[in-house]
């Protein structure tokens, strides 16, 4: 189940034989693009294939928190310690697109613990402060009442007091596509929209590559490789079932998370509580937005088809009022939602259980040279990349040792001044701030593009804002393939227009740069926009129902009409 | 199991020291942690966020008061842009005084009931957050 | 006495204050703000029905629209209103608002509900149909062939408006629907496009400004079937801009219908709110808190604590954008608290997955909500009118959407009409004897 496994294989035919590629990789989310990037940076050649956009799955539903893991403190000292490093490691090659986030933890007087709730949770994190220098964390606080109600002073309950503790947080989107961007510079070839329906395997029943068909279309072509690492997240046991019977050991308990978006940043710091059943949910500032989160509910549901429904909607929205009350009124934008890959229970070490991945060598179950990349979380994702490919690398031979955590992600190398990018591009402070956040030391490439044209540095979507040069950067160099992988890349659309002010403008664009026909430019405002209302529609009240309502507006006569059967 | 019994031993000892310290020790409270945060331009939101923000973010997009205002105070640039994030506020501290010179225009026009008057509050009151410790 | 108080100054409302004005009665306007008429793209959408299917005849006139549509909704206000009060209604709100908006020199293309639907371009970059218009967007039809080409102005630097997409488009649809490709050049000219259309449109009423625009579009336009250009053609001086630089170019000169932020909107909105002030009809702003005395509306309360008093009262507060209807916990008029139906009847849910639908483009039922109305457009309640004296117009009105039945000013002008004729006692309008 672990690399141990993997030692058993024979090395001598671990690349032997003819492929068209040392690994393939299934799937595109942070373990896939972080596998590619340390397996690349290794000297293997990689195909990744993801069947829809990078982060579509749990990477791009998650929190984006890259905790050290206060949690595993109550268990596993070692992996709290390894955590908290690899959180740091995150940092340093991805400054740009990392940002603390301080959270207070207001501790109430009709609590789990009562009146030892401070004595204990002070002792806790005076303990877990012994690791956060290698996050670059703040020692924690213990606040009283008074204290609280300075930083958050819509605060309402009875609180003995509190603990502030700060933590780290990620854009989940901009992390693959880094990772995948890098993967690229070391020689790895990306493809999106390509699923893999299929894995090879010769006569003895070894793996020697996969089936990948592109979405939409009918051919499937053949892919031979050394080895095939199925990254599928909360789909990896069914990829993990193309192999049959090998592919045994993937077991996923799949667990729906919901966020809940609002318009603004209402807060700079996050908020922890316990909802009605007194599970931890919390509110917590991300970008311009602020979300409540989460649920963790099992689901057996579509996985290609996950929505927030009422129920949870009011159960967070129900646990964050009770504390911060000023939440009632505001403005909800979107509900994301997102299936967690969580391993199951049984038959995993627990040491897997402890950290919540598996590195799984399908060996054991007489398909060699396959492994799958099971469970993990967005946090210590280069962790397990780094599992995963010592194993793989050992397969192939491969000597070199991962080196992800030396190097930054492409622009992690340094931060351009933002009032001088402004100055120099005459663009506005603003948009200079934010281009600077998604892209780091390339932002003056990105802001190049924009003086090709009299349009270059136009704002496309006022949301960010996301100027023009941004949008054909993305598409030019970010593996974009439809309009709605912008929302990834350069937060096109997902603010409170829903697409209103920006879909227009970047579907022309895109066609522009794709020399799209008119049909197709259509076609890709109505992706963007169908993407966009997935995360609308279960929210759609106040006046996010007046934005839909102007979205509808907007695009009139636009709008594929149906025919006009009668109503039921 | 030997991680298990490891971790309670490690937080057992440090429970036992934080009781047998605590009368002792000063608690530096909440000040070194603000501090700290505050060279990172992280500060507590202004204390009437919440309740300007409820009119503040009506806004929807639709343009009417840039038309109006011929695009000289671009007010629905500011309730999209710098006003949704506090930390943004001081980019463009001129947006305050902008929006109020054109507020009866705004309320004019404004099909969704945006304040004026809200949406600049937040963002001086923020700038003042932000700048106040300095 | 204020014989009639109309609550929303969007098309709905000020068509019927001022066919209340026609009529006599004494009247006054609570609007709070601007809504969704100011977003208007310059059409006028009366009725539009998409084709029922391949093995039924499209409509072919406006009239057949406005039937089809009945035929199939229901519950829609012309189904409502039954074709022959629907008719009337339309030619008698037309026949008060278009001298009205010609006043304030703001022309409208007469609506001939026996000619079909044109093919106006869009800066959408499309042809979408129209009954009516502004009437500097009214003088291109692309659903029929067009035999010689049309130029397109390019304003420099103009991303809201690029010159060759909207060609593109323009020309794709033209061609799917009037079976040949017309010919699009683009027309390139020097002026800063960079600007908002607002603020360039405020410029070409600048005479040497539309003089230097008339100098560089000349010597391109020659031979040309006319000139399409985004709708920046002024902004109050609207009509001498128009009227000029066609003298100047010597070929018509077709603005594109327009897209949010609207410049016609503005202009609509500005002219509609000048015809009231030309009237004589007073704003007393935005109202509240309905005074009632048994089955009638006696008066509301104003924004500044005083009340205001009236006979009679037309609701024509709009929809979500302008705050008519909204929801907070659940779905209610704003106003009166009034019920609130879809297209498909009762608002029974109070949760969204029934009443939006997973894509963007479906249809619906929540985006139809709206007070019930009677055939004379009172607001229903319980089975019964609301109130003896309230009657609804525009928007508010539920039961219907205009994304592809385009009919949200039809609906506007027959309603605003017909629900002030009805507040005056006259309910026989258009009705048989």
């Amino acid at each position: 189940m672990t690399a141990v496994a993997a030692r058993e294989n024979p090395t001598a035919g671990g690349r032997a034989g003819a492929a068209d590629v040392d690994v393939l990789i299934i799937g595109g989310g942070v373990n896939g693009t972080g596998l590619a990037r340390d397996l690349a940076k290794r000297g293997a050649s990689v195909l990744l294939c993801e069947k829809g956009d990078l982060a579509r799955g749990a990477s791009g539903g998650s929190s984006g928190m890259i905790h050290g893991g206060p949690r595993y403190l109550l268990h596993d000292v070692e992996t709290t310690r390894h955590s908290c490093a690899d959180s740091g490691y995150i940092q340093r090659i991805a400054p740009h697109i990392i940002f603390r986030i301080p959270f207070i933890m207001p501790v109430e007087r009709g609590g789990e613990f009562g009146r030892l709730g401070m004595l204990l949770y002070d002792t806790y994190f005076s303990v877990y402060d012994r690791f956060t220098p290698l996050k670059n964390g703040i020692p924690h606080a213990r606040l009283s009442r008074e204290d609280m109600l300075a930083i958050e002073p819509g605060l309402v309950g009875d609180f003995l007091g509190g603990i502030a503790l700060d933590e780290w947080g990620i854009d989940p989107g901009r992390l693959c596509v880094l990772n995948a961007l890098d993967a690229e510079a070391h020689g790895a070839r990306v493809r999106t929209y390509t699923e893999v329906v299929g894995i090879l395997r010769d006569a003895a029943g070894v793996v020697i590559g996969g089936r990948l068909r592109r979405t939409g279309e009918e051919t499937v072509e053949e892919v031979r490789a050394h080895a095939v690492v199925n990254c599928g997240g909360p789909w990896a046991a069914k990829v993990a079932g193309l192999a049959g019977e090998g592919g045994a050991g993937v077991r996923l308990r799949p667990g729906k998370g919901v966020h809940l978006v609002y318009e603004r940043r209402l807060c700079n710091f996050g908020i922890m509580t316990q909802a009605i059943d007194g599970r931890q949910v919390f509110m917590m500032p991300y970008q311009n937005e602020t979300w409540v989160g989460t649920t963790d509910d099992d689901y057996y549901g579509d996985l290609d088809d996950v929505t927030a429904t009422t129920d949870e909607i009011r159960y967070l929205c129900e646990a964050l009022e009770r504390i911060v009350p000023g939440l009632a009124g505001q403005r909800l934008i979107g509900a994301r939602t997102g299936v967690r890959n969580t391993i199951y229970g049984w038959g995993v070490s627990e040491d897997a259980l402890s950290r919540g991945y598996a590195v799984v060598d399908h060996a054991r179950a007489g398909a060699p040279h396959f492994y799958s990349l099971a469970g993990g979380k967005l946090a210590s994702f280069r962790l397990q990349a780094q599992e995963a490919a010592d194993t793989v690398a050992h397969q192939l031979g491969i000597l070199a040792a991962c080196d992800t955590h030396h190097h930054a992600l492409p622009g992690g190398d340094s931060l351009p001044n933002e009032l001088e990018l402004s100055r120099a591009y005459g663009i506005a402070p603003l948009a200079a701030r934010r281009l600077i956040y998604r892209h780091g030391s390339l932002a003056p490439k990105v802001l190049d593009i924009g003086r090709e044209s009299s349009t270059g540095f136009a704002t496309v979507c006022a949301s960010e804002p996301t100027l023009e040069c941004e949008v054909r950067y993305c598409v030019r160099h970010e593996h974009v393939q439809r309009l709605g992988d912008l929302m990834a890349r350069c937060r096109l659309a997902i603010g409170p227009c829903q697409g209103s002010d920006c879909g227009l403008r970047a579907a022309q664009i895109f066609g522009e740069e794709r020399g799209l026909d008119p049909t197709s430019v259509r076609e890709a405002l109505m992706e963007l926009l169908g993407r966009r209302w997935h995360t609308a529609r279960p929210v759609l009240g106040g006046a996010q129902l007046a934005q839909a309502e102007l979205l509808m507006t907007e695009y009139t006569g636009l709008w594929q009409a149906p025919a006009m059967t009668p109503l039921a | 199991m030997m991680r298990q019994l490891r971790a309670w031993w490690v937080l057992g000892w440090a429970l036992l020291a934080k009781v047998l310290l605590f009368p002792f020790m000063r608690n530096k409270g909440a000040r070194p942690w603000l501090e700290q945060l505050h060279k990172e331009a992280i500060v507590p939101i202004a204390p009437a966020t919440w309740q300007l923000a409820t009119t503040a973010s009506r806004c929807i997009g639709c343009g009417l008061c840039d038309v109006v205002t011929l695009g000289a105070a671009s007010p629905s640039r500011i309730s999209f842009g710098v006003g949704r994030r506090a930390a943004d506020a001081l980019l463009d501290l001129d947006a305050a005084t902008r929006l109020r010179a054109r507020a009866r225009d705004v309320s004019r026009v404004c099909p969704a009931g945006v304040s004026v008057e809200a949406a600049a509050t937040l963002v001086t009151d923020n700038a003042r957050m932000l700048g106040a410790l300095d | 006495m204020n014989d009639l108080l109309v609550i929303g100054s969007g098309l709905a409302g000020v068509t019927a204050a001022l066919e209340a004005k026609r009529r006599g009665a004494h009247v006054i306007m609570a609007s709070r703000s601007w809504g969704a008429t100011a977003m208007s793209t310059g059409a006028l959408d009366i009725a539009f029905s998409p084709a029922l299917s391949p093995a039924q005849q499209l409509p072919r006139t406006v009239a057949e629209h406005i039937m089809d549509i009945i035929a199939h909704r229901p519950r829609h206000p012309y189904g409502v209103l039954g074709v022959e009060r629907t008719v009337a209604g339309l030619r008698q709100g037309m026949s008060v608002i278009a001298p009205a908006l010609a006043a304030q020199d703001l022309a409208l293309a007469p609506l001939d509900l026996e000619a079909d639907n044109r093919g106006l371009p869009s800066t959408l970059g499309a042809v979408l149909p129209a009954a009516s218009a502004l009437a500097s967007h009214w003088d291109a039809d692309f659903y029929v062939p067009q035999s010689a080409p049309f130029g397109i102005v390019q304003f420099n630097g103009s991303a809201a408006f690029d010159a060759p997409r909207l060609a593109e488009g323009v020309a794709c649809d033209a061609q799917a629907a009037s079976g040949t490709l017309p010919q699009l050049v683009v027309l390139p000219v020097p002026m800063d496009g960079r600007v908002p259309a607002a603020v360039l449109a405020r410029s070409l009423e600048d005479v040497n400004v539309l003089d230097e625009l008339a100098r560089s579009l000349a010597p391109q336009v020659r031979g040309l079937a006319g000139v399409l250009l985004p709708p920046v053609l002024g902004l109050e001086k609207h009509a001498f801009v128009w009227r000029r630089l066609g003298e100047a170019l010597g070929v018509p000169v077709i603005e594109m219908l327009g897209h949010i932020p609207s410049v016609p909107g503005l202009r609509l909105a500005l002219a509609l709110e000048a015809a009231l002030v030309a009237a004589g009809i007073e704003n007393v702003g935005a109202v509240s808190a309905p005074i009632i005395e048994r089955d009638r509306v006696v008066g509301l309360a104003t924004a500044k604590g005083n009340e205001v008093r009236a006979d009679a009262f037309v609701l024509a507060s709009g929809r979500f954008i302008a705050g008519g209807v909204h929801w907070t916990n659940a779905c209610r008029e704003a106003i009166f608290d009034l019920p609130v139906v879809t297209e498909h009847g009762e608002l029974a849910a109070d949760s969204f997955e029934s009443m939006v639908r997973p894509l963007p483009g479906e249809s619906h039922p929540l985006l139809t909500a709206g007070v019930l109305v009677d055939r004379e457009l009172r607001p229903m309640r319980e089975g019964r009118p609301a109130y003896r004296n309230l009657f609804a117009a525009g928007m508010v009105v539920g039961g219907f959407a205009s994304r592809y039945a385009l009919c949200a000013d039809g609906v506007a002008l027959a309603t605003g009409a017909l629900a002030a004729a009805g507040a005056l006692g006259d309910v026989a309008i258009g009705s048989k004897p």
